[in-house]
């Protein structure tokens, strides 16, 4: 398991927990982002927001969350 | 007519419009009630409700567009004033508009408000999306599955309207059966255990009690303070708490997981069971995503934004330049010819002098700005409906997170160079209070349009080959101040963490011709309209005090006008425009900053050389440019105070006021007193 934070674009992912405060997982949860869904990081800025989507929707993520998020690459993973 | 329809039609039944951010609700209600409000395409556009009305077969209907909203928690202002709607406005009827090509996260939202109990008409929108994207919905067996009728629409092209229309009239005379989700034994137990214990102290909720004590497991503590039990609050939370720990032992991870977990589990059935996917077709790269590759580039994001602004910029004055010189002849011509006309048919001087220099040159030179207001407002428009305005507020968050704003704080920020009034209402689409109350704060730095047609004729006189440039300074000074006041305030007032961001990246489309006309009309039909009144009585009290005390002459400085601006005067002289005309301008610009010229307009209008040739008579380029940076900063207008205080309190507007008369006047100072030394 890895943070979000740390998936390179173009890499799926499955979502495992949401380590958030208050309400952040219920939030991720209305927005169709819960444990269990697939998601792909479409592009990232080095500290800074990043693009995911799931299912033809795109969010942006602040990185702080998206470090919140832990996350299990799957299908061909090639992390050195 | 049987006697239940018939107090149906004298009750007008209601109903509203929920649905997720960006699934065409708006687009709905239009269509529905032949309304023209405006859709964008960025998250949070409606932020209040709007209410219109349709009849069909001899029923009255109202609706009610709600703020598009993910869940019911209260999250933020807009999830509250929907979900309130719907539990205390008691519609007759709930549409949850439903993008259906996102169909699992739209169902979670229908899933919370029929477990609110609420009479619900699924409306499967955007289903042509749907599919191209290959997906194949069997709408009897959803409408089954929940007992709900379900209706395809396209709300764009109109389709499918008068079938909801016709499904609306045939709910609102049905009570449905409650909606209930099991969500298995344990979590059944606990609410079961907490109703009981609410039951025995007697509370009396205005939500249904199942769906506040869910609510209590998700861990929505909000909802004890809005359920008005703060007496109780500490016992509930203790008991709740119990409760938490009981299930976490018992399912192994926490209560909001486990909750979502079946809901979600019911959506994904139900899709499975109802959805044909033809695999393949939305895994290419999408049009959106390549240019999102592009534009939200950590290296090219910032630089793009900027050149948008840049070009905007330029745009709104090149195309504006030819169309406004052509109105100016016109109201020039029309001066003349009424006055000659007057004094032909022998009307006395003072009237002649009300309509000359007080009616006609100061509206009129308020209103050649008009075109440079739409071309403005057109940019706008484009830029929301693109999808871009989203992605402005992506590629801003890095820098504004650095600096204690909120990246979703710039979409308001950015509105509001159309008008201040709707960027303070935007606001309510930030998730946390204070993150809400700072960008409030600094909306008024956002150089709205009435303060385009200050930069425009001071540009154009004093700085003629690079008017497009220096507009383009005084936009982006706006943004780089309101950054440094919202830094400073974050540290005196508020000493918290930003809310992170999650926002969703709407597609791009290509944007209707009609609908950016209609938002570019509305627009320059509400100027046209503040022309026509307050700016119309500001020219005219401004006239009146000019001409007074009688015997006086008209606009002397021994006229009342002239004495009020002589006091201010001497307070301007440091930022270089010591006179008191540009007091008095400043002063009555306070009602709306178009003002400023108006004034302007009425007090030099009599002059030989006409209004820009007293300006270039009575400022150099220097002072120019310190009155324009006064301009932006230096107060609200009226309706902007009347606003924030409607979404804050008296101290923050008070705060609001204070402060950008300060900052207006030392920054004036500041760039005439350092400028001189290199000029």
């Amino acid at each position: 398991m890895i943070p979000l934070s740390m998936v390179r674009p173009g890499e799926k992912v499955e979502i495992v927990v949401v380590n958030g405060g208050k309400g952040l997982s219920m939030r991720l949860a209305a927005m169709g982002l819960y444990p269990g869904t697939i998601i792909e990081v479409v592009s990232d800025a080095r500290m800074g927001p990043l693009i995911i989507s799931r299912g033809g929707a795109r969010f942006a993520l602040g990185f702080g969350m998206a470090h919140k998020i832990l996350v299990r690459p799957i299908g061909e993973n090639n992390y050195g | 007519m049987d006697r239940k329809e018939r107090i149906i039609m004298d009750k007008k039944p209601t109903v509203a419009l929920a649905g997720n951010p960006n699934s065409g609700k708006t687009s709905i209600f239009n269509e529905l009630t032949g309304s023209r409000q405006y859709v964008g395409n960025w998250p949070g556009v409606t932020v209040e409700k709007k209410e219109g009305r349709f009849s069909w077969n001899g029923y009255e209907i109202n609706v009610v567009d709600l703020p598009g909203t993910y869940s019911l928690t209260a999250y933020s202002i807009d999830e509250t004033i929907a979900r309130d709607f719907i539990v205390e406005g008691q519609p007759d009827a709930v549409i949850v508009v439903i993008d259906s090509s996102n169909l699992a996260r739209n169902l979670y939202l229908a899933l919370e408000i029929l477990e609110l109990g609420a009479n619900v008409i699924l409306d499967l929108n955007m289903i042509d999306e749907a599919e191209r994207k290959g997906l194949k919905i069997d709408v009897e067996k959803i409408s089954s599955f929940f007992d709900v009728p379900v209706v395809e629409t396209v709300a764009v092209a109109g389709k499918g309207i008068q079938h909801l229309k016709e499904t609306i009239i045939e709910a609102i005379k049905i009570k449905r059966n409650e909606f209930k989700i099991d969500y298995g034994k344990e979590i059944e137990r606990e609410i079961e255990y907490l109703s009981e214990f609410l039951k025995s102290k007697g509370v009396s909720l205005k939500f249904p009690l199942r769906w506040f004590v869910i609510k209590l497991l998700e861990g929505d503590t909000e909802i004890i303070r809005e359920a008005k039990l703060s007496n109780l609050a500490d016992e509930i939370e203790e008991k709740v708490q119990e409760s938490k720990i009981r299930l976490e032992k018992q399912l192994g991870s926490d209560p909001e997981t486990s909750i979502i977990e079946k809901r979600y589990g019911i959506i994904e059935g139900l899709i499975k069971e109802c959805v044909e996917r033809q695999v393949g077709i939305d895994e290419r790269l999408t049009i959106s995503d390549k240019i999102d590759k592009i534009v939200t580039n950590k290296y090219l994001g910032i630089p793009i934004f900027l050149l948008i602004m840049w070009l905007t910029f330029q745009l709104v004055f090149k195309l504006g330049e030819p169309i406004v010189g052509i109105i100016e002849l016109f109201f020039d011509w029309l001066g003349k010819t009424i006055s000659l006309w007057f004094t032909s048919i022998g009307i006395s001087e003072w009237i002649i002098s009300l309509v000359r220099d007080g009616i006609i040159s100061g509206l009129g030179s308020v209103l050649v700005f008009l075109p440079n207001i739409l071309l403005l407002f057109l940019v706008i428009s484009i830029l929301e409906d693109s999808g871009y305005m989203a992605r402005a507020a992506f590629v801003m968050d890095r820098l504004m997170h650095a600096l204690g704003l909120h990246g979703k704080s710039f979409i308001p920020m950015i509105l509001g160079f159309g008008c201040n009034v709707p960027a303070v209402m935007a606001c309510r689409t930030l998730e946390s209070e204070k993150d809400r109350i700072l960008t409030i704060l600094v909306i008024p730095l956002m150089s709205c349009t009435a303060r385009l047609p200050i930069y425009v004729l001071f540009a154009s006189v004093f700085f003629p080959k690079s008017q497009g440039w220096i507009i383009f300074s005084l936009y982006v000074l706006g943004i780089v101040l309101a950054i440094i006041v919202a830094r400073i305030f974050k540290g005196i007032f508020f000493k918290h963490e930003v809310a992170p961001l999650i926002m969703e990246l709407p597609p791009y489309r290509l944007p209707q011709l009609k609908g950016i006309f209609i938002h570019m009309w509305e627009r320059g039909s509400q100027f046209l309209k503040k022309a026509g009144s307050i700016i119309l009585a500001g020219v005219v009290v401004i006239w009146i005090l000019a001409s007074l005390p009688l015997g006086v002459e008209y606009a002397s400085s021994e006229s009342f006008i002239g004495r009020l601006g002589s006091i201010l005067a001497p307070l301007l002289k440091p930022a270089g425009f010591g006179f008191w005309q540009a007091g008095v301008a400043l002063f009555f610009g306070l009602v709306a900053k178009e003002v400023v010229i108006g004034a302007f307009g009425t007090v030099y209008g009599v002059e030989e050389a006409g209004l820009t040739g007293a300006i270039s008579q009575n400022f150099t380029p220097l002072s120019a440019y310190s009155f324009m940076v006064m301009s932006l900063i230096y107060i609200p207008c009226i309706a902007t105070i009347g606003v924030i205080k409607r979404e804050t309190n008296w101290k923050w507007t008070g705060l609001a006021i204070g402060y950008s008369l300060v900052l207006g006047w030392i920054l004036a100072v500041l760039i005439y007193q350092i400028g001189r030394l290199f000029l």
